[in-house]
């Protein structure tokens, strides 16, 4: 079914993770995307998944949750792994034929990249697993706020992210219902070629965008209605703010570093 | 053609923390040509029970027979499964999009591969059914008012001719008078074919004048079942998960125990009325 995607969808439980300031997951995953780059032997990906799955085991979303996830990038994984094997270009090639050449280099990059964009995809949905995308908004919104300075119009952008995250499980939830009516009405999404099932489609998109551009418009109505102008003057119910444990995590997160430097620099 | 629930479970999400029981060991046998109401509160399992019948959900663990047959057996056809068994959903808007009447009410019987001559036929003969004009064949469904697209909506049903036709909160969101008209037309409906009819609601006042049987759900499980004289009679139950016996039942039943010789399980307004004037001229001594 639909609901079955879980890549970056909230898993709710009471974590230390889940409770962290949205900031510092915010800042950590940014962290942890850029330290993924920063070494070049494979020595580098111990400190890396010792980091991440502690993460995982500290934020207690079941592993098998997270696998689940990756199923939805498979296909990218694949297509990145079997271009890097075919495409890059060695000395002694290990294998021939036809056109095709894979060289030992070719192995090692595919692999290097293979766990990279696994680890990189994981992450990041460690974030979402473990932050709501109120908290999430909030959080950018904070940290981006020094850009109002240049004119940039963070607050609204903000809204506008959480106002698109907040309707994506509405929409999931009217898509599946939409489908069902559909299906009641012997309507099939599975069978026959590409046109077929591209216009298999139409009854369930016709619907969904009625539906979406009704519920903007409602919800245009209800802000206005509550005098909603922008964020000037506007006060949260429940500001952020750093507590003990926040700091202890951006401190961690500076071990880690220096930990991933000290790998670079002595391990290549 | 018969429904049977044979122990029948569905959880959602299994195996996570949103793992949630919709319908715990669900045990039901529906009739052919039977006019059954369902009833429970919000989140009571009904619309899960429901998705069963047609196969958009398979059960769990337990069994589903339609006509005899297992419904999540691998080679069932689950096209020819819904339609026998018509599924209307609450909301019109969920399943409108063509531009025009007709041609939506078409989309079912299309679907079902018929001839083009078929296809007409039944779409005009379905939407005289539920009382639309042909002034309105070729209007946009999206124009029409909310009586009109719910019409439009279990004609669209209607004509894949199913035995069985299963309606979600046909009267949700309507005005009384839409829904009495609404209800009525399902009456006469179940009346002229014959088909098995199942009225899915939270409301006792909606079914108690028309279905043959209740069935009342509660958290997952059907926790009543039997003619709706006999299931008004669990009225402290009812109350207790949520659910009221009609006005009218509440009132003769009151004056029963007030002493008044009136009987206590009257269903519908004329019936109460007859036994109330009943009860008037004996006290004053007119005769009947």
């Amino acid at each position: 079914m639909i609901r079955d995607i879980t890549l970056g969808q909230y898993y709710p439980e009471n974590s230390i993770i889940h409770r962290l300031d949205p900031r510092v997951k915010i800042v950590g995953t940014l962290v942890y995307l850029v330290s993924l780059f920063l070494f070049k032997s494979f020595w580098g990906y111990i400190p890396t998944m010792i980091f991440l799955f502690s993460c995982i085991h500290l934020s207690k979303v079941p592993f098998k949750h997270i696998v689940k996830g990756l199923k939805a990038v498979v296909m990218l994984l694949m297509f990145t792994l079997i271009c890097n094997i075919i495409f890059t270009r060695g000395e002694v090639p290990l294998f021939e034929w036809k056109f095709i050449r894979i060289y030992p280099e070719g192995l090692r990059t595919a692999g290097f990249m293979g766990i990279r964009l696994t680890l990189l995809i994981t992450g990041s949905s460690l974030m979402t697993f473990t932050t709501t995308p109120t908290q999430l908004t909030d959080g950018l919104e904070r940290l981006f706020a020094p850009l109002k300075l240049f004119k940039v119009p963070v607050h609204e952008v903000a809204m506008m992210m959480s106002i698109a995250l907040r309707f994506i499980p509405v929409l999931l939830e009217e898509t599946d219902k939409i489908m069902k009516a559909q299906q009641a009405r012997g309507a099939d999404f599975e069978e026959g070629n590409i046109f077929q099932r591209a216009k298999a489609m139409v009854p369930i998109l016709v619907p969904l965008f009625i539906s979406s551009f009704r519920r903007a418009g409602d919800l245009a109505m209800a802000m206005e209605v509550r005098c909603y102008h922008g964020g000037e003057g506007r006060t949260r119910m429940k500001p952020l703010k750093y507590k003990g444990r926040d700091f202890i995590a951006y401190g961690v997160q500076l071990l880690y570093l220096a930990a991933l430097i000290l790998v670079r620099i002595f391990l290549g | 053609m018969s429904i049977i629930f044979d122990h029948v479970t569905h959880k959602y999400s299994p195996g996570t923390t949103m793992e949630k029981t919709a319908l715990n060991d669900v045990n039901l046998v529906i009739n052919d040509g039977e006019f059954i109401g369902l009833i429970g509160h919000t989140g009571s399992g009904k619309s899960t029970l429901i998705q069963h019948m047609n196969g958009l959900l398979l059960p769990t663990s337990g069994t589903v027979y339609v006509d005899g047959e297992d419904i999540s057996e691998k080679d069932y056809s689950k096209k020819m499964l819904r339609s026998k068994v018509g599924l209307v959903f609450q909301y019109p808007e969920h399943q409108l999009f063509e531009p025009t009447v007709v041609k939506d009410v078409q989309f079912g019987p299309r679907n079902l591969g018929l001839k083009p001559l078929e296809i007409e036929y039944r779409s005009f003969e379905a939407l005289k059914n539920v009382g639309i004009g042909d002034d309105l064949f070729d209007a946009s469904p999206f124009e029409l008012s909310g009586g009109q697209k719910r019409r439009v909506a279990i004609a669209g049903v209607l004509a894949m001719k199913p035995k069985v036709l299963i309606l979600d909160e046909p009267t949700a969101g309507l005005d009384p008078a839409g829904r009495d008209e609404i209800l009525g037309l399902i009456s006469d409906i179940h009346k002229k074919t014959g088909i098995t009819v199942i009225l899915v609601s939270h409301s006792m006042e909606d079914v108690a004048n028309y279905v043959d049987r209740i069935i009342v759900m509660n958290a997952a499980s059907v926790v009543l079942e039997g003619p709706p004289k006999a299931v008004f009679t669990y009225a402290k139950e009812l109350e207790g998960i949520g659910l009221s016996v009609p006005q009218v039942t509440q009132i003769t039943r009151d004056l029963a125990n007030k002493g008044f010789e009136i009987s206590p399980d009257c269903i519908t307004l004329e019936e109460a009325g007859e036994e109330l004037l009943r009860v008037y001229r004996q006290r004053k001594g007119i005769p009947g």
